[in-house]
């Protein structure tokens, strides 16, 4: 059970000592202020006005309730990364219920859970034991132990006392612990440690592959692998090139090379012939045999591979995407010249990963549309202009730009046109219709519903479309969306929701329906597309025919027909439809996995309509409007009959070339690092059938590609990196051909790790052709370096160039550690006032009060003591104000019974006796000595000599009876005790008047003994 | 789907599927029904497949549906009309190869050909079949719902037309209309009572005159109401409907005596799944001018 000790303490007990001085004051004060009142009195009013006093100066002392608490929490720092031994976090959970059992009547014990990886995270906030579980703790590829004891810290309860255990080998890979440790120092938190000890002896680490970070092709380059060995070993050592095994033994089978290991560190080199352009990547992998015992000589698998990455270079690698390589034939017979590297390849197989598309120099899209182009390769393209500086030359025609469906895409944003057209150039609009049949389709209402998502989202917002489907309530109906503007497709994509998925027994209803709205209304380009399995019956030969006339094309998309082998008759009546007018039939009959590939053709056929967006007509001659690089020596351009129409982008991007209505035909800027060329019309005879012929093609495209390209890698950069832990040092070296040193050029630096995220960073000259910065590299993997630079001026004397490296880190630091760091806990616990503990403490160990500063809580109470004194004051003057008779009160309540009228009659009697007794002794002091009547007689007995007036004053006997009575004149004068209050006497109308008539001598009596009071108070 | 004599000559029954999307027509024994009213779990004999998929004389697309016509003896078969839609849209007609035993049935004919409407012997998803017995002077007629052309033919066992029901093909509404007829009873009568798919009813037509007798059901999922209704049989009085979109049979009293099956026997147990009521009647709407 929690224990309190309820203490009141002092904030400012200084106040304590004006008490004495200020308790002489107020009996001094008091005897004067409280003299009126009578002994009793006195003394119970002095008395409050003491304690009254004692409260106001134990406010100003700011009086707390002091609570001790006996709670103790114990936080636990587990070190949860990968370097630990397996068995720590059993050890740990078979702990933990230890003390869960030892602690079951002893709840002040609490205990919390802090993992420390490369991030730190609470698994239990200190609390009561009562089960453990270890959820997420992130990466464990590195350890930062100051994290997890400041996140310890951090939730500590503040009302217990509080000890953090750190559990761990003490290997820390990121942060600084001691600099936490005195964090923990300065807050008095004792941090005790639990040293996991370990010393591995048979280890083998590839340390390193050391590999020329620039290489010519067919150049022969000698990669060293520095491998460090515990102990003598035996083992293969694998060289990969860009994954693929080269052959390090020719002399056997085995690719590997046998390898004998010393004590210590070993390098092994290995020549390798560097293969064509591009970049290279390495990777060394050390496989341990047995020793003569037939144990291993290797603990650790993690690490024994390493990485590194070698640029070589060429005269320049152009990479041309094309789905129609005849179109792109006159170009890439254009851009071979200058000895270009030029590989053509369609868009899905262009590339696998970053790094194989950063090979190249320049990307050429030929007529590309964006359907053909996979999103993560739209990322890579951006990612290699942007930050790899990679160059990319966008060539039109009817599937590219805008007609392409590009708009909105991620390239997009890397153009130096706006794809979407000016309003005011008014373009015609598309007009789509679907017909949904997917009713029979596996999940074939999720299909349908996606499918038409899709072909919504390729349209845009002034582009018409319409759904229908068969509807069972309306057979002659079944608009789920009739055919009107697409907007912001908000009210399109919300009435697919109203789809039924009906099982449509024929075409030619829905297709009525949809040939009479498309012709209705006005568009460019109209398209259909039909989603069926093939079983309704097809539409009338009559109605095809209208579409035809109309050039409205049916494209069909057959899903999961029921007879699924050629020649169906759904299959066949479904690509009929499509063939006849124009349309492109499509066939999904594999059960796994195409279904996901149907809303891409929805696109794709959706985006047919986006031909309305390309300007045909008479020849045009493009108008030259700025002279570029790229334009050099070329004043005029044939004319084209063709392209796409676009919108100047704002900014720093430069048209050179227009068509009608202004229209950007070529245009280039500069993103990132890298360069992009668009040129709307085609390349082909189709739009430019007289360029074919020009003399000037050639050089038109070999001086435009020129200028896109990124600068071949620089020989004459040399570039270091130095391995600073987390971060990596590069040092750049650069000397021009004659050899002298590049001062004062302008870099512009990207860095791509490993998951993709690139940097950009800043290079410092710090010496003579020395340029230097700092990358991070904590990741593992490889991390790509661009850099590109110039030295001001344009033409063919500007300095300009580029260079790429790359920085390794094939494994975690967390595996190079051999052995325990216990000292470094030690450290901590003797810096915190810790202690060292063993691996498997008893639960009375750690929660060990011994030394222990229990908290204390105080809680301020002011304030109640503020309002108990006001509350004292006002007795206070009620004591000394009002007049508790406590008789007369008594009295007051037996007046109601009665009594108290007796006792009042008999009070009027006695005051009626003193006054006939008055008169008697005027009238004797008249006679005797014509004395005037109401001489009044002192209060000492002696006469005075003054005639009094009608009034009444007190005699002798009168002054005596007050002083016996031990009343004051209050008693007569004071609210308290009227005379009418005492008891009238009986009803009628004599003892009205005797009451009235003794009220008034009363009265009289009553002031004339207030006289004779004031005298005795005088004297 | 039907119920028809066994191929085996014996006079038995069984049950003939066409089984659409398998291009071909299956025989099966007649099921037995316990007359304790438990169910019957029991696969029944298969007794003959015939058909694969082909465009050519006795091939199937997609066979619809199947019509017996018994020999007078009732106890073997005389001729096995086929239905079928998706390309070949037309009626096979299949005579036994001997008579007797089981042996497979060989193709005999046909008539109809994928067509709309403008076309006299088009075919359009011809759906069901239904034999008209002779009345009178009347030989016995094959009755076939033209589904998409939504319409009813009236034709000679060999195939001959005699007269289009709704002949222009043109779907409607109305009384003596149709749009996309599709299961259909011959009731006692010499009248017919037609499924509706597009319609979502049942309407009885005097098939002589084309004139509706009678509007049953109304759109919807309710009571009285059904929504893409597919086939009706009867077994008695009671029909039974194919309420395909409420996923329900809905069981109803036929204006009169249905076919009765060869084999009947007692009491038929009521079948799970059923919803039994009454489809309420429709008064024939006017015909559009």
């Amino acid at each position: 059970m929690t224990c309190l000790a309820l203490i009141i303490s002092f904030d400012r007990p200084w106040w304590w000592v004006v008490l004495i001085p200020v308790v002489a004051l107020i009996l001094w004060i008091g005897r004067k202020t409280l003299s009126g009142l009578s002994s009793r009195t006195r003394k119970v009013a002095l008395g409050i006005r003491l304690f009254c006093v004692a409260l106001i100066i134990g406010t100003l002392a700011e009086p707390q309730f002091r609570r001790t608490n006996t709670q103790m929490a114990v936080t636990v720092v587990l070190d949860a990364s990968k370097s630990q031994p397996r068995e720590v976090n059993s050890k740990f959970a078979d702990s933990f219920k230890k003390w869960e059992e030892q602690n079951r009547n002893d709840p002040d014990n609490l205990l919390g859970v802090v993992t420390a990886a490369r991030v730190a995270s609470v698994q239990i906030i200190p609390r009561r034991l009562d089960g453990f579980d270890i959820k997420d703790v992130g990466p464990t590829d590195a350890t930062d132990l100051a994290s997890g004891l400041r996140r310890a810290m951090a939730v500590m309860p503040p009302n217990a006392a509080n000890r953090i255990v750190i559990v761990s080998d003490g290997n820390e890979t990121m942060g600084d612990l001691m600099d936490a440790a005195r964090s923990a120092e300065a807050a008095r938190i004792p941090v005790d440690v639990l040293p996991i000890r370990y010393a591995i002896d048979r280890e083998v680490i590839v340390d390193k592959l050391i590999a020329p970070s620039t290489a010519r092709p067919g150049e022969v380059a000698v990669l060293k692998a520095v491998i460090v060995s515990t102990k003598p070993a035996k083992g293969k050592l694998s060289i990969l090139m860009n994954g693929q095994p080269v052959d390090l033994d020719q002399a056997s089978d085995d690719l590997a090379a046998k390898v004998e290991l010393v004590a210590g560190t070993n390098v092994q080199a290995v020549p390798i012939r560097l293969p064509a352009n591009g970049p290279v990547k390495f990777e060394a992998i050390f496989e341990p045999l047995p020793d003569a015992d037939g144990k291993s000589p290797d603990t650790l698998t993690e690490n024994n591979r390493a990485l590194a990455v070698t640029f070589i270079g060429g005269q320049g690698r152009v990479l041309v995407l094309t789905s129609r390589p005849d179109e792109a034939k006159e170009l890439v017979r254009a851009i071979e010249a200058g000895s270009r590297t030029i590989t053509v390849k369609e868009p899905y197989e262009a590339w696998s990963s970053l790094a194989e598309l950063g090979s190249y120099e320049c990307v050429a899209l030929v007529n590309v549309s964006a359907s053909e182009v996979s999103q993560s390769q739209q990322e890579d393209l951006k990612t290699y202009v942007h930050d790899l500086g990679g160059g990319m030359v966008m060539v039109g025609g009817d599937q590219s730009f805008g007609a392409g469906g590009w708009i909105g895409s991620t390239v997009a944003d890397i153009l130096p046109i706006k794809l979407d057209p000016p309003q005011k150039r008014q373009m015609p609009r598309g007009a789509l219709g679907l017909v949904m049949h997917s009713c029979e389709m596996p999940n074939g209402n999720f299909w349908g519903r996606r499918c038409a998502e899709a072909a919504i989202d390729a349209l845009q917002a002034q582009d018409l479309v319409g759904v229908i489907e068969y509807n069972w309530q309306d057979p002659a109906g079944g608009w789920v969306f009739p055919l009107q503007v697409v907007g912001d497709k908000s009210a399109p994509k919300r009435a697919l929701g109203g789809l039924t998925y009906g099982d449509a027994p024929d075409f030619q209803s829905m297709l009525q329906a949809m040939y009479k709205s498309l012709t209705a209304v006005p568009a460019g380009q109209k398209h259909v597309i039909i989603i069926s399995d093939g079983d309704p019956q097809p539409p009338t030969d009559a109605l095809l025919a209208q579409y035809v006339a109309a050039k409205i094309s049916i494209s069909t998309v057959a899903v999961f027909p029921h007879s699924p082998f050629k020649g169906a008759a759904d299959l066949s009546k479904m690509k009929r439809i499509a063939d006849r007018t124009n349309g492109t039939y499509h066939e999904i009959t594999d059960t796994t996995g195409n279904l996901r590939s149907i809303p891409e053709i929805f696109i794709k056929e959706a985006q047919t309509v986006k031909r309305s967006l390309i300007w045909e007509g008479d020849p045009l001659i493009p108008q030259i409007t700025t002279i570029t690089e790229g334009l050099r020596g070329i004043s005029l351009l044939p004319a084209v009959t063709g392209y796409v129409v676009a919108a100047d982008r704002e900014g720093l991007s430069q048209v050179s070339v227009r068509g009608a209505q202004n229209d950007p035909i070529l245009a280039q800027w500069q993103h990132g690092l890298g360069r992009v060329v668009t040129f709307t019309s085609d390349a082909t005879g189709k739009w430019a059938s007289r360029w074919m012929g020009w003399d000037q093609y050639r050089q038109f495209w070999d001086q435009h590609i020129k200028w896109a390209m990124r600068p071949a890698s620089d020989q004459n950069i040399r570039i270091v990196t130095v391995d600073e832990g987390e971060k990596t040092r590069v040092i750049v070296e650069a000397v021009d051909e004659k050899g002298e040193r590049m001062n004062f050029l302008n870099w512009r630096a990207r860095a791509v790790s490993p998951d993709g995220v690139a940097t950009s960073f800043d290079l410092v000259q710090t010496g003579p052709g020395r340029y230097e910065s700092t990358v991070d590299t904590s990741k593992a993997g490889s991390h790509t370096i661009s850099m590109g630079y110039d030295g001001g001026g344009e033409g063919p004397g500007a300095i300009r160039g580029a260079v790429q490296a790359a920085i390794t880190r094939p494994f975690a630091d967390e595996y190079r550690s051999l052995r325990d760091n216990a000292a470094l806990l030690e450290q901590v616990a003797k810096r915190t006032g810790g202690r060292v503990l063993a691996f498997t403490p008893e639960a009375k160990d750690l929660w060990d009060r011994k030394a222990m500063t229990m908290p204390v809580s105080l809680r301020p109470i002011w304030v109640g003591a503020l309002i108990l004194m006001l509350g004292v004051w006002l007795v206070d003057v009620a004591v000394r104000r009002v007049r508790i008779d406590i008789p007369l009160i008594a009295r007051s309540v037996a007046g109601l019974f009665g009594k108290a009228k007796e006792q009042a009659g008999e009070q009027i009697d006695a005051l009626k006796v003193a006054r006939e007794k008055a008169r008697e002794r005027m009238a004797k002091q008249a006679e005797a000595g014509g004395g005037r009547v109401g001489q009044s007689i002192g209060l000492d007995g002696s006469e005075h000599g003054e005639a009094s007036s009608a009034k009444f004053e007190a005699t002798a006997e009168e002054i005596a009876y007050l002083r016996k009575s031990n009343r004051s004149m209050e008693e007569f004068t004071g609210p308290g005790a009227p005379i009418e209050s005492r008891g009238a006497p009986a009803e009628g109308p004599s003892v009205e008047q005797a009451k009235q008539d003794a009220e008034a001598g009363l009265s009289r009596l009553m002031r004339a003994k207030k006289r004779a009071q004031d005298d005795i108070d005088q004297s | 789907m039907t119920i028809g004599l066994s191929p085996h000559g014996d006079g038995a029954g069984a049950v003939w599927v066409a089984d659409t999307h398998y291009n071909r027509v299956l025989v099966y024994a007649m099921p037995l029904l316990p007359t304790d009213g438990s169910m019957n779990t029991e696969q029944p004999e298969l007794l003959l497949s015939f058909g694969t998929y082909g465009t050519g004389p006795g091939e199937f697309t997609y066979p619809s549906d199947v019509l017996v016509l018994s020999q007078p003896d009732g106890k073997t078969i005389k001729r096995v009309y086929v239905s079928e839609f998706g390309g070949n849209d037309r009626v096979s007609m299949f005579e036994p190869e001997s008579a007797g035993a089981s042996q497979g049935m060989r193709f005999v004919g046909q008539f109809g050909h994928a067509g709309d409407a403008a076309d006299p012997s088009g075919f359009q998803r011809p759906q069901a079949l239904a034999l008209r017995p002779a009345s009178g002077d009347r030989p016995d007629e094959l009755i076939v719902t033209d589904s998409v052309n939504h319409r009813l033919g009236r034709f000679t066992l060999d195939g001959g037309l005699i007269a289009w029901l709704n002949g222009a093909g043109v779907p409607g509404r109305s009384a003596g209309q149709f749009w996309h007829p599709r299961g259909m009873l011959m009731l006692e009568d010499g009248t017919a009572m037609v499924v509706e798919f597009g319609n979502n009813r049942l309407q009885r037509v005097n098939l002589d005159t084309g004139t509706c007798l009678g509007l049953f059901g109304a759109p919807g999922s309710g009571d009285g109401e059904i929504a893409e209704p597919w086939a009706l049989a009867a077994v008695g009085r009671r029909g039974f409907v194919v309420d395909a979109r409420n996923h329900r049979l809905i069981e109803l009293k036929l204006p009169s005596a249905g076919v009765h099956f060869a084999t009947d026997s007692g009491t038929v147990p009521p079948l799970a799944g059923v919803t039994t009521g009454t489809l309420p009647t429709r008064s024939p709407r006017p015909s559009n001018p």
